[in-house]
Protein backbone atom coordinates (compact mmCIF):
# COMPACT_ATOMS: atom_id res chain seq x y z
CA UNK A 1 0.00 0.00 0.00
CA UNK A 2 1.39 3.33 -1.03
CA UNK A 3 1.77 6.24 1.34
CA UNK A 4 -0.99 8.27 -0.32
CA UNK A 5 -3.33 5.27 -0.19
CA UNK A 6 -2.60 4.81 3.50
CA UNK A 7 -3.36 8.46 4.20
CA UNK A 8 -6.58 8.17 2.27
CA UNK A 9 -7.49 5.02 4.25
CA UNK A 10 -6.75 6.75 7.57
CA UNK A 11 -8.80 9.79 6.63
CA UNK A 12 -11.69 7.70 5.37
CA UNK A 13 -11.84 5.41 8.46
CA UNK A 14 -10.53 7.82 11.10
CA UNK A 15 -13.73 7.81 13.05
CA UNK A 16 -13.54 3.99 13.40
CA UNK A 17 -9.81 3.68 14.07
CA UNK A 18 -9.72 5.54 17.41
CA UNK A 19 -12.44 3.47 19.14
CA UNK A 20 -10.91 0.33 17.62
CA UNK A 21 -7.51 1.36 19.00
CA UNK A 22 -9.03 1.89 22.44
CA UNK A 23 -10.67 -1.55 22.35
CA UNK A 24 -7.40 -3.21 21.27
CA UNK A 25 -5.50 -1.27 23.97
CA UNK A 26 -7.99 -2.39 26.62
CA UNK A 27 -7.66 -6.02 25.56
CA UNK A 28 -3.89 -5.76 25.58
CA UNK A 29 -3.93 -4.35 29.11
CA UNK A 30 -6.25 -7.10 30.31
CA UNK A 31 -4.32 -9.97 28.76
CA UNK A 32 -0.77 -8.67 29.03
CA UNK A 33 -0.88 -6.83 32.36
CA UNK A 34 -3.90 -7.60 34.53
CA UNK A 35 -4.06 -11.39 34.16
CA UNK A 36 -0.28 -11.98 34.51
CA UNK A 37 -0.21 -9.64 37.53
CA UNK A 38 -3.02 -11.60 39.15
CA UNK A 39 -0.98 -14.77 38.77
CA UNK A 40 2.11 -13.01 40.17
CA UNK A 41 0.16 -11.60 43.11
CA UNK A 42 -1.33 -15.00 44.02
CA UNK A 43 2.14 -16.55 43.82
CA UNK A 44 3.71 -13.79 45.93
CA UNK A 45 0.96 -14.04 48.56
CA UNK A 46 1.58 -17.78 48.86
CA UNK A 47 5.33 -17.11 49.09
CA UNK A 48 4.80 -14.53 51.84
CA UNK A 49 2.55 -16.92 53.73
CA UNK A 50 5.25 -19.63 53.54
CA UNK A 51 7.94 -17.16 54.61
CA UNK A 52 5.90 -16.04 57.61
CA UNK A 53 5.40 -19.68 58.59
CA UNK A 54 9.14 -20.30 58.20
CA UNK A 55 10.00 -17.28 60.38
CA UNK A 56 7.53 -18.48 63.02
CA UNK A 57 9.23 -21.89 62.93
CA UNK A 58 12.70 -20.33 63.17
CA UNK A 59 11.63 -18.20 66.14
CA UNK A 60 10.12 -21.28 67.75
CA UNK A 61 13.45 -23.09 67.18
CA UNK A 62 15.30 -20.20 68.82
CA UNK A 63 12.98 -20.31 71.82
CA UNK A 64 13.41 -24.08 72.12
CA UNK A 65 17.20 -23.71 72.16
CA UNK A 66 17.05 -20.84 74.68
CA UNK A 67 14.96 -22.96 77.03
CA UNK A 68 17.67 -25.65 77.34
CA UNK A 69 20.57 -25.25 79.71
CA UNK A 70 24.08 -25.76 78.36
CA UNK A 71 25.00 -28.20 81.17
CA UNK A 72 21.95 -30.38 80.59
CA UNK A 73 22.64 -30.43 76.85
CA UNK A 74 26.29 -31.46 77.34
CA UNK A 75 25.24 -34.20 79.73
CA UNK A 76 22.60 -35.51 77.29
CA UNK A 77 25.11 -35.38 74.44
CA UNK A 78 27.58 -37.46 76.47
CA UNK A 79 24.90 -40.04 77.21
CA UNK A 80 23.69 -40.46 73.63
CA UNK A 81 27.23 -40.41 72.21
CA UNK A 82 28.13 -43.20 74.60
CA UNK A 83 25.00 -45.18 73.72
CA UNK A 84 25.44 -44.79 69.96
CA UNK A 85 29.03 -43.72 69.24
CA UNK A 86 29.80 -41.62 66.20
CA UNK A 87 32.38 -44.15 65.03
CA UNK A 88 33.79 -47.59 65.77
CA UNK A 89 35.22 -47.27 69.25
CA UNK A 90 37.00 -50.35 70.59
CA UNK A 91 37.65 -48.68 73.94
CA UNK A 92 33.94 -48.19 74.55
CA UNK A 93 33.25 -51.77 73.43
CA UNK A 94 35.76 -53.11 75.93
CA UNK A 95 34.22 -50.93 78.60
CA UNK A 96 30.72 -52.30 77.83
CA UNK A 97 31.97 -55.91 77.92
CA UNK A 98 33.74 -55.30 81.24
CA UNK A 99 30.67 -53.60 82.76
CA UNK A 100 28.41 -56.46 81.65
CA UNK A 101 30.86 -59.02 83.04
CA UNK A 102 30.99 -57.20 86.37
CA UNK A 103 27.19 -56.96 86.52
CA UNK A 104 26.72 -60.69 85.75
CA UNK A 105 29.60 -61.89 87.93
CA UNK A 106 31.50 -63.32 84.95
CA UNK A 107 34.83 -62.66 83.29
CA UNK A 108 35.75 -61.64 79.78
CA UNK A 109 38.43 -64.13 78.79
CA UNK A 110 39.11 -62.57 75.40
CA UNK A 111 37.41 -60.72 72.64
CA UNK A 112 38.13 -59.88 69.04
CA UNK A 113 36.71 -57.14 66.88
CA UNK A 114 35.95 -57.51 63.19
CA UNK A 115 36.79 -53.91 62.38
CA UNK A 116 36.28 -54.20 58.62
CA UNK A 117 38.00 -52.23 55.90
CA UNK A 118 40.40 -49.43 56.62
CA UNK A 119 40.37 -47.80 53.22
CA UNK A 120 38.53 -48.29 49.93
CA UNK A 121 35.44 -47.14 48.06
CA UNK A 122 33.65 -50.45 48.51
CA UNK A 123 34.15 -50.60 52.26
CA UNK A 124 30.86 -50.79 54.08
CA UNK A 125 30.03 -51.30 57.75
CA UNK A 126 29.71 -54.93 58.82
CA UNK A 127 25.98 -54.80 59.29
CA UNK A 128 23.25 -52.21 58.93
CA UNK A 129 20.10 -54.17 59.52
CA UNK A 130 18.20 -51.66 61.63
CA UNK A 131 19.28 -48.24 60.48
CA UNK A 132 22.61 -48.10 62.28
CA UNK A 133 25.85 -49.78 61.20
CA UNK A 134 27.33 -52.39 63.49
CA UNK A 135 30.73 -53.73 64.38
CA UNK A 136 30.93 -57.45 65.09
CA UNK A 137 32.64 -58.65 68.24
CA UNK A 138 33.40 -62.23 69.30
CA UNK A 139 33.90 -62.73 73.02
CA UNK A 140 34.59 -65.63 75.35
CA UNK A 141 33.03 -65.36 78.78
CA UNK A 142 33.61 -67.52 81.82
CA UNK A 143 31.52 -67.77 84.94
CA UNK A 144 30.54 -70.00 87.81
CA UNK A 145 27.91 -71.83 85.78
CA UNK A 146 25.83 -71.65 82.61
CA UNK A 147 23.22 -69.44 84.26
CA UNK A 148 25.76 -66.74 85.07
CA UNK A 149 27.36 -66.97 81.61
CA UNK A 150 23.91 -66.61 80.02
CA UNK A 151 23.26 -63.70 82.39
CA UNK A 152 26.11 -61.86 80.69
CA UNK A 153 23.83 -61.34 77.63
CA UNK A 154 21.13 -59.73 79.77
CA UNK A 155 23.68 -57.47 81.45
CA UNK A 156 25.18 -56.51 78.09
CA UNK A 157 21.75 -55.49 76.84
CA UNK A 158 21.71 -52.73 79.46
CA UNK A 159 25.30 -51.64 78.87
CA UNK A 160 26.41 -48.75 76.70
CA UNK A 161 27.25 -48.61 73.79
CA UNK A 162 24.13 -50.40 72.61
CA UNK A 163 24.61 -53.89 71.27
CA UNK A 164 22.70 -56.98 70.24
CA UNK A 165 23.65 -60.55 70.94
CA UNK A 166 23.43 -62.44 67.67
CA UNK A 167 24.47 -65.88 68.87
CA UNK A 168 25.86 -67.50 71.94
CA UNK A 169 26.80 -70.94 73.18
CA UNK A 170 27.24 -71.56 76.88
CA UNK A 171 28.21 -74.76 78.64
CA UNK A 172 30.28 -75.74 81.67
CA UNK A 173 30.72 -72.17 82.84
CA UNK A 174 32.18 -70.97 79.54
CA UNK A 175 30.38 -69.13 76.77
CA UNK A 176 31.20 -67.84 73.34
CA UNK A 177 29.31 -64.80 72.13
CA UNK A 178 28.86 -63.05 68.81
CA UNK A 179 27.72 -59.49 69.46
CA UNK A 180 26.99 -56.54 67.22
CA UNK A 181 27.82 -53.11 68.65
CA UNK A 182 26.00 -50.17 67.07
CA UNK A 183 27.52 -46.90 65.96
CA UNK A 184 26.36 -44.14 63.64
CA UNK A 185 28.09 -41.16 62.08
CA UNK A 186 26.46 -37.75 62.13
CA UNK A 187 25.16 -36.41 58.83
CA UNK A 188 26.73 -32.94 59.15
CA UNK A 189 24.96 -31.45 56.12
CA UNK A 190 21.59 -32.58 57.42
CA UNK A 191 22.29 -31.04 60.82
CA UNK A 192 23.49 -27.79 59.23
CA UNK A 193 20.47 -27.42 56.94
CA UNK A 194 17.78 -28.41 59.39
CA UNK A 195 16.35 -25.42 61.27
CA UNK A 196 13.23 -27.12 62.55
CA UNK A 197 14.14 -27.58 66.20
CA UNK A 198 11.30 -28.98 68.26
CA UNK A 199 11.23 -29.66 71.98
CA UNK A 200 11.98 -33.29 72.86
CA UNK A 201 9.03 -35.62 72.40
CA UNK A 202 7.88 -37.83 75.26
CA UNK A 203 9.32 -40.86 73.42
CA UNK A 204 12.72 -39.15 73.18
CA UNK A 205 12.59 -38.21 76.87
CA UNK A 206 11.73 -41.82 77.78
CA UNK A 207 14.62 -43.15 75.69
CA UNK A 208 17.01 -40.67 77.29
CA UNK A 209 15.80 -41.63 80.78
CA UNK A 210 16.35 -45.31 79.96
CA UNK A 211 19.91 -44.62 78.78
CA UNK A 212 20.66 -42.56 81.89
CA UNK A 213 19.43 -45.46 84.03
CA UNK A 214 21.75 -47.83 82.19
CA UNK A 215 24.74 -45.49 82.39
CA UNK B 1 -24.90 16.16 -7.54
CA UNK B 2 -23.93 12.57 -7.05
CA UNK B 3 -26.85 10.38 -6.15
CA UNK B 4 -24.83 7.69 -4.31
CA UNK B 5 -23.82 10.08 -1.52
CA UNK B 6 -26.00 9.45 1.53
CA UNK B 7 -25.23 12.07 4.20
CA UNK B 8 -28.09 10.95 6.46
CA UNK B 9 -26.58 7.44 6.86
CA UNK B 10 -23.10 8.83 7.58
CA UNK B 11 -24.48 11.19 10.23
CA UNK B 12 -26.20 8.24 11.90
CA UNK B 13 -22.93 6.29 12.00
CA UNK B 14 -21.07 9.29 13.45
CA UNK B 15 -23.67 9.64 16.20
CA UNK B 16 -23.32 5.91 17.08
CA UNK B 17 -19.53 6.18 17.24
CA UNK B 18 -19.72 9.27 19.44
CA UNK B 19 -22.14 7.54 21.81
CA UNK B 20 -19.76 4.52 22.17
CA UNK B 21 -16.57 6.59 22.37
CA UNK B 22 -17.01 7.96 25.90
CA UNK B 23 -17.82 4.61 27.56
CA UNK B 24 -14.88 3.10 25.72
CA UNK B 25 -12.56 5.79 27.06
CA UNK B 26 -14.00 5.24 30.56
CA UNK B 27 -13.48 1.46 30.26
CA UNK B 28 -9.94 1.94 29.06
CA UNK B 29 -9.29 4.33 31.94
CA UNK B 30 -10.59 1.84 34.49
CA UNK B 31 -8.56 -1.02 32.99
CA UNK B 32 -5.48 1.21 32.93
CA UNK B 33 -5.93 2.20 36.59
CA UNK B 34 -6.52 -1.40 37.62
CA UNK B 35 -3.33 -2.40 35.77
CA UNK B 36 -1.32 0.29 37.56
CA UNK B 37 -2.88 -0.75 40.90
CA UNK B 38 -2.00 -4.40 40.37
CA UNK B 39 1.58 -3.57 39.35
CA UNK B 40 2.03 -1.42 42.46
CA UNK B 41 0.48 -4.12 44.69
CA UNK B 42 2.74 -6.80 43.15
CA UNK B 43 5.73 -4.54 43.79
CA UNK B 44 4.69 -4.08 47.43
CA UNK B 45 4.32 -7.85 47.82
CA UNK B 46 7.76 -8.42 46.26
CA UNK B 47 9.27 -5.92 48.63
CA UNK B 48 7.55 -7.57 51.64
CA UNK B 49 8.75 -10.97 50.47
CA UNK B 50 12.33 -9.74 50.22
CA UNK B 51 12.17 -8.28 53.73
CA UNK B 52 10.81 -11.56 55.09
CA UNK B 53 13.51 -13.53 53.24
CA UNK B 54 16.16 -11.28 54.80
CA UNK B 55 14.65 -11.80 58.26
CA UNK B 56 14.58 -15.59 57.78
CA UNK B 57 18.17 -15.61 56.52
CA UNK B 58 19.32 -13.56 59.50
CA UNK B 59 17.69 -15.96 61.96
CA UNK B 60 19.15 -18.93 60.06
CA UNK B 61 22.60 -17.37 60.16
CA UNK B 62 22.23 -16.78 63.88
CA UNK B 63 21.06 -20.36 64.46
CA UNK B 64 23.72 -21.76 62.12
CA UNK B 65 26.48 -20.22 64.26
CA UNK B 66 25.01 -21.68 67.45
CA UNK B 67 26.94 -24.66 68.82
CA UNK B 68 23.92 -25.33 71.01
CA UNK B 69 21.80 -26.00 67.92
CA UNK B 70 24.24 -28.59 66.60
CA UNK B 71 24.49 -30.34 69.96
CA UNK B 72 20.73 -30.41 70.42
CA UNK B 73 20.15 -31.74 66.90
CA UNK B 74 22.74 -34.46 67.41
CA UNK B 75 21.07 -35.43 70.70
CA UNK B 76 17.57 -35.67 69.15
CA UNK B 77 18.84 -37.44 66.04
CA UNK B 78 20.75 -39.94 68.22
CA UNK B 79 17.69 -40.50 70.41
CA UNK B 80 15.55 -41.33 67.37
CA UNK B 81 18.18 -43.77 66.10
CA UNK B 82 18.61 -45.27 69.58
CA UNK B 83 14.85 -45.76 69.95
CA UNK B 84 14.86 -47.55 66.60
CA UNK B 85 17.80 -49.73 67.67
CA UNK B 86 16.15 -50.59 71.00
CA UNK B 87 12.90 -51.56 69.30
CA UNK B 88 14.41 -53.64 66.52
CA UNK B 89 17.61 -55.15 67.86
CA UNK B 90 17.86 -58.89 68.29
CA UNK B 91 15.94 -60.26 71.28
CA UNK B 92 18.17 -63.34 71.68
CA UNK B 93 19.40 -62.33 75.12
CA UNK B 94 15.91 -61.42 76.35
CA UNK B 95 14.33 -64.70 75.31
CA UNK B 96 17.19 -66.85 76.60
CA UNK B 97 17.05 -64.97 79.87
CA UNK B 98 13.33 -65.76 80.12
CA UNK B 99 13.93 -69.42 79.27
CA UNK B 100 16.66 -69.78 81.91
CA UNK B 101 14.73 -67.95 84.59
CA UNK B 102 11.84 -70.35 83.94
CA UNK B 103 13.99 -73.41 84.66
CA UNK B 104 13.23 -74.58 88.21
CA UNK B 105 16.07 -74.37 90.75
CA UNK B 106 16.26 -78.15 91.20
CA UNK B 107 17.58 -78.39 87.63
CA UNK B 108 21.15 -77.83 86.61
CA UNK B 109 21.50 -75.92 83.33
CA UNK B 110 24.16 -77.79 81.36
CA UNK B 111 24.02 -75.99 78.06
CA UNK B 112 22.25 -73.14 76.32
CA UNK B 113 22.74 -72.03 72.72
CA UNK B 114 20.87 -68.99 71.48
CA UNK B 115 20.41 -67.70 67.95
CA UNK B 116 17.80 -65.71 66.06
CA UNK B 117 15.86 -68.85 65.10
CA UNK B 118 16.01 -71.16 68.07
CA UNK B 119 17.33 -71.64 71.55
CA UNK B 120 18.72 -75.00 72.64
CA UNK B 121 18.54 -75.77 76.33
CA UNK B 122 19.92 -78.77 78.12
CA UNK B 123 19.05 -79.33 81.77
CA UNK B 124 19.68 -82.18 84.19
CA UNK B 125 18.33 -83.39 87.49
CA UNK B 126 18.52 -86.44 89.70
CA UNK B 127 14.77 -86.42 90.33
CA UNK B 128 12.61 -87.86 87.55
CA UNK B 129 9.48 -86.32 89.06
CA UNK B 130 10.96 -82.83 88.51
CA UNK B 131 10.85 -83.42 84.76
CA UNK B 132 7.20 -84.38 84.88
CA UNK B 133 6.28 -81.12 86.61
CA UNK B 134 8.51 -79.10 84.30
CA UNK B 135 7.19 -80.65 81.09
CA UNK B 136 3.54 -80.88 82.05
CA UNK B 137 3.03 -77.67 83.95
CA UNK B 138 5.88 -75.16 83.95
CA UNK B 139 6.79 -75.34 80.27
CA UNK B 140 3.23 -75.18 78.79
CA UNK B 141 2.48 -72.20 81.02
CA UNK B 142 5.71 -70.53 79.87
CA UNK B 143 4.89 -71.21 76.20
CA UNK B 144 1.41 -69.77 76.65
CA UNK B 145 2.73 -66.60 78.29
CA UNK B 146 5.36 -66.13 75.55
CA UNK B 147 3.34 -67.17 72.52
CA UNK B 148 4.38 -64.01 70.67
CA UNK B 149 8.05 -65.04 70.63
CA UNK B 150 8.00 -68.82 70.95
CA UNK B 151 6.24 -70.80 68.23
CA UNK B 152 7.16 -74.32 69.26
CA UNK B 153 8.98 -76.25 71.98
CA UNK B 154 10.41 -79.63 71.05
CA UNK B 155 12.11 -82.29 73.16
CA UNK B 156 15.22 -83.22 71.21
CA UNK B 157 16.57 -85.67 73.75
CA UNK B 158 15.82 -87.21 77.12
CA UNK B 159 18.39 -89.57 78.56
CA UNK B 160 19.36 -91.29 81.76
CA UNK B 161 22.97 -90.79 82.79
CA UNK B 162 25.16 -91.81 85.73
CA UNK B 163 24.36 -88.54 87.51
CA UNK B 164 20.61 -88.64 86.84
CA UNK B 165 18.52 -87.53 83.89
CA UNK B 166 19.18 -85.07 81.07
CA UNK B 167 16.58 -83.23 79.02
CA UNK B 168 17.36 -81.28 75.85
CA UNK B 169 14.78 -78.83 74.51
CA UNK B 170 14.58 -76.74 71.35
CA UNK B 171 12.62 -73.48 71.55
CA UNK B 172 11.60 -72.29 68.08
CA UNK B 173 11.50 -68.57 68.14
CA UNK B 174 9.45 -66.00 66.18
CA UNK B 175 11.01 -62.67 65.11
CA UNK B 176 14.03 -62.78 67.35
Amino acid sequence: MKNSELKLFVVKYKRYLIPLGIIVGTFLLVFMVILPQFATIVEKMKQIEDQRAEIALLNSSKNTLNSISEEELDSNLDTVAKALPLEKNVELIFSALSDAAAASDTNVQDFSVKVGGVYGLAIKPVGQAIGAPTIEVSAHISGADVRSVAGFASALEKALPLSETIKFDASSGVGSYIINFFFKAVDASQVANDFNIQPMSQAQKNTLKQLQDWQ
Amino acid sequence: MKEDINLVEQKKTDTTIKSVFNPLIALFGIVFLVSIGLIVYAFILSSTSETLADTANNIKAELGKSAKKQKYQIVTERLNSIKNVLETRSKVSQITSKIISNVPDEFSVDLINGSDREVLLSVSSTELSSFATYLESTLPKFAKNNSKVISKIEISDFAETKEGYTLSLVFKVINL
